[in-house]
């Protein structure tokens, strides 16, 4: 019971249907205990409705035949099979096409990180050693002992206030 | 005649060899459409438009390829529009607050059909996971063509198939623990 319930984590806890499918055909395939948790096909057939359980179909072909009185079936200029085979290289284009697009992206961010990182660096230098011109104070003593000492900086002004605090 | 001999008559304008078609393969799509769409009404309208869809496409249908996958790839896609169809037909119809004037009418309330879809199944099971069952109790087919029909990966077909199963199972063990 103990099993199964680990195992069920495992499954829902998995992101992609590969990773479900690997652990399904590796583990619950053969294994009893997961087994006897699934529905076999007699099982199944009988929540399902199936094709003998069906009757009274003699209104379906009226209804077809008079839809499909005005046109005949469109042709393919060489039959199924070429017209199979020009939409599968047109969606093998379409994959190379996207994987082109992704490379090509991915080449750009790398060229401006990697010529714009100099820039970043040097203007936070700059920044910092501006910030420590402005703020910097010397240690603060009183009575030759160190003070507390706290540094105001109001935002929109440029005032910095330093306050030193000493209990004798 | 053969099924490849049905379909080059098709092509040439003979209806009656559709018919044929037709004939051979509307009780299992009319099965396959009542197990997604759940009542008898909306899987004939399902099934109709499938086969009108068949008939006019039937020049790109690849013969080296099952004629039924086909049907049945079309039936799903048909199927799975009208899923959608209803449901914003419902959402309009609930913010409308619409009331029938003779009480709701009986194919809305009470589809017809010799068998209904269990409500279980209906509520537990999503479309994709009832049609992979579907084809998988019903027609006998494996991960690999119900992918076929589905256009996705087998591991994608095994892993609904999985799902679907387990709640087939815990629904029957519900019903049969009521008993």
């Amino acid at each position: 019971m103990r099993h199964s319930k680990l195992m069920e984590f495992l499954y829902a806890i998995m992101p992609f249907h590969s990773w479900k499918d690997a652990l399904l055909r590796r583990h619950i395939e053969n294994c009893p205990d997961c087994g006897k948790r699934l529905a076999s096909r007699d099982e199944a057939r009988q929540l399902l409705v199936q094709a003998g359980d069906i009757d009274d179909l003699d209104g379906l072909w009226p209804a077809i035949s008079e839809k499909i009185r005005r046109f005949r079936p469109s042709l393919a200029p060489d039959g199924g099979i070429a017209q199979h085979a020009a939409t599968s290289l047109k969606a093998g284009w379409r994959w190379a096409a996207a994987a082109a697009g992704l490379f090509a992206a991915a080449f750009l961010t790398v060229w401006l990180v990697r010529y714009f990182e100099p820039y970043a660096v040097q203007g936070g230098r700059e920044m910092a050693a501006e910030e420590l011109e402005q703020v910097q104070i010397h240690y603060v003593r009183i009575n030759n002992e160190p003070a507390q000492t706290f540094i105001f900086k109001p935002h929109d002004s440029q005032v910095v206030i330093v306050w030193a605090g000493k209990n004798i | 005649m053969g099924e490849n001999e049905l379909i080059a008559a098709c092509l040439q304008g003979d209806r009656e060899a559709f018919r044929k078609i037709v004939d051979i393969y509307k009780a299992q799509v009319m099965a396959l459409a009542m197990n997604i769409l759940g009542n008898r009404q909306d899987a004939e309208d399902a099934c109709q438009e499938t086969f009108i869809q068949v008939y006019r496409n039937l020049g790109r249908f690849n013969p080296q390829k099952s004629l039924k996958n086909w049907i049945f790839t079309i039936l799903y896609r048909r199927c799975l529009d009208q899923l959608k169809k209803k449901r914003r037909f419902q959402r309009a119809f609930n913010k409308a607050k619409f009331e029938w004037p003779h009480g709701i009418p009986a194919g809305i309330s009470n589809p017809g059909g010799n068998k209904r879809l269990s409500k279980e199944i209906l509520k537990r099971l999503n479309p994709k996971e009832r049609i992979v069952v579907s084809l998988w109790a019903n027609e006998g087919f494996t991960a690999a063509e119900i992918s076929g029909v589905l256009q996705c990966s087998p591991s994608t077909a095994r892993v609904y198939l999985f799902n679907a199963r387990k709640k087939i199972k815990s629904v029957l063990e519900k019903n049969h623990a009521a008993l």
